[in-house]
């Protein structure tokens, strides 16, 4: 999720709230999760730019 | 961010997220230099150069344009662009390597290119703050965001020059020129904040921001006043989602911190822990306020349940930290030293190298500080 302002965690700014963008589900986005590879030789194979969202657990 | 109208875009990328502290991605963080989240690209699969880049949250329209605009930058690879699109697309792929310094002579150029009051300067603008606090260069970030600000128009490009300048400016704490920028910004980030265009994400940092510039400007008062204000917001909101509900979660740890008032937040962020048992980040967010509040044994069960759940070495990381914070607030240091030696094991896990070494270092400190006592 999010990055607070932790000193455990260098970041541009204090505080981001870095949910994934809630893409998927109700805009029907086919996304991929943290198999970058995969994503990568697909968007190869079918001539298309990579979307990529990294996103934060906190 | 969910919205149907995005749907016509499914076809026309490869969608891919990445959890930043998940180490099978760990390789990509460092290749990208990707040190800040949420950071978003659209990446050229062919050579993985960066058509776009964006750090930071977008508005729904902010999106949009931002997906157009990777396409088109894929799409057109070599072709000519107009000199300002061009210089922008250089600043977006060099951002996307993580390569900041170069990012802000791009963006400098674009700014040079671009015709004046044009969306393209603008947005030029803005990325340069954010490159230019990315390469620590606070004063020229703070100094180009006071000088700018004022004249654009009051949108969602204009909340978040703001943002990144009064960041800089709140980083140089109270050297001359931290101080002459705050006098510009502060009331344009308080401006920004009441902008109904302006991010949720952009506005609740914000207020974070506000908080600190009138902290160290001594305005206790001030800074109540918009803590407040962000309490109230928080506790107004309604999440839709677990997602949402730990970002609010978050915010109200970062705004109740700031006001020193933990036990304010103590029973919403138990709430959620209930609400979401297997969320790691939900025992953290409660664990921290315990640990504020001098709840040191509630602090450590916090912490424990949390370890039960982590997946990746930044989150188990952080919660070793917390619970030896607790541990040493209950005056056992010999197992708070234990709890940090695990938590020194867990950062030497961590991928991007700039957070593994910032981590061990701090780590270290706290370890040797418990030695000495």
């Amino acid at each position: 999720m999010k990055l607070s302002a932790c000193v455990l965690v260098v970041t541009l700014a204090s505080t981001s709230m870095a949910t994934p963008l809630g893409l998927v589900g109700a805009s029907r986005l086919p996304f991929t999760a943290d198999d970058y590879k995969r994503a990568r030789t697909e968007a190869i194979g079918r001539r298309l730019p990579l979307f990529v969202e990294v996103w934060a657990p906190w | 961010m969910a919205d149907a109208t995005l749907a016509r875009y499914a076809g026309r990328f490869v969608w891919l997220e990445l959890d930043y502290d998940k180490p099978v991605n760990q390789a990509f963080l460092s290749r990208h230099g990707v040190a800040y989240t949420p950071s978003l690209f659209v990446l050229d699969p062919a050579d993985e150069r960066a058509a776009a880049t964006q750090l930071g949250g977008m508005t729904l329209s902010e999106l949009r344009a931002f997906l157009e605009r990777g396409e088109r930058g894929v799409g057109s690879g070599s072709r000519a662009k107009a000199p300002a699109g061009a210089a922008l697309s250089r600043g977006d792929a060099m951002l996307g390597r993580g390569r900041m310094s170069e990012a802000a002579a791009a963006y400098r150029e674009a700014m040079r290119l671009a015709g004046s009051g044009s969306p393209e300067r603008y947005r030029a603008v803005a990325s340069l703050t954010w490159a230019l606090q990315g390469a620590k260069d606070l004063r020229a970030c703070a100094e180009t965001a006071a000088g700018q600000a004022s004249g654009m128009p009051r949108d969602e490009t204009f909340a978040r020059l703001v943002l990144s300048g009064l960041s800089c400016t709140n980083g140089g704490g109270a050297a001359p020129w931290a101080v002459r920028t705050r006098r510009t910004l502060e009331p344009l980030a308080g401006e920004a904040a009441a902008l109904p265009a302006t991010l949720r994400d952009h506005r609740f940092q914000l207020y974070q921001q506000l908080m600190h510039a009138a902290e160290l400007r001594g305005d206790k008062a001030t800074m109540a006043r918009w803590g407040d204000r962000w309490l109230t917001e928080l506790d107004a909101t309604k999440p839709s989602s677990d997602d949402e509900r730990t970002a609010v979660d978050i915010a109200r740890v970062d705004a109740a911190s700031m006001l020193g008032e933990p036990s304010r937040v103590l029973p919403a962020l138990m709430a959620s822990e209930r609400a979401m048992p297997d969320n790691y980040n939900a025992s953290l967010r409660l664990a921290q306020m315990d640990v504020e509040a001098k709840r040191y044994d509630d602090a450590a069960a916090a912490c424990d349940r949390g370890l039960r759940h982590v997946t990746g070495p930044v989150g188990r990381t952080w919660l070793l930290r917390t619970k030896a914070d607790a541990l040493t607030g209950k005056g056992d240091a010999a197992a708070a030293r234990e709890v940090l030696e695990e938590g020194l094991r867990a950062a030497r896990a961590i991928g991007v190298k700039s957070m593994r070494d910032r981590n061990i270092e701090l780590i270290s400190r706290a370890i040797s500080e418990i030695g000495v006592k």
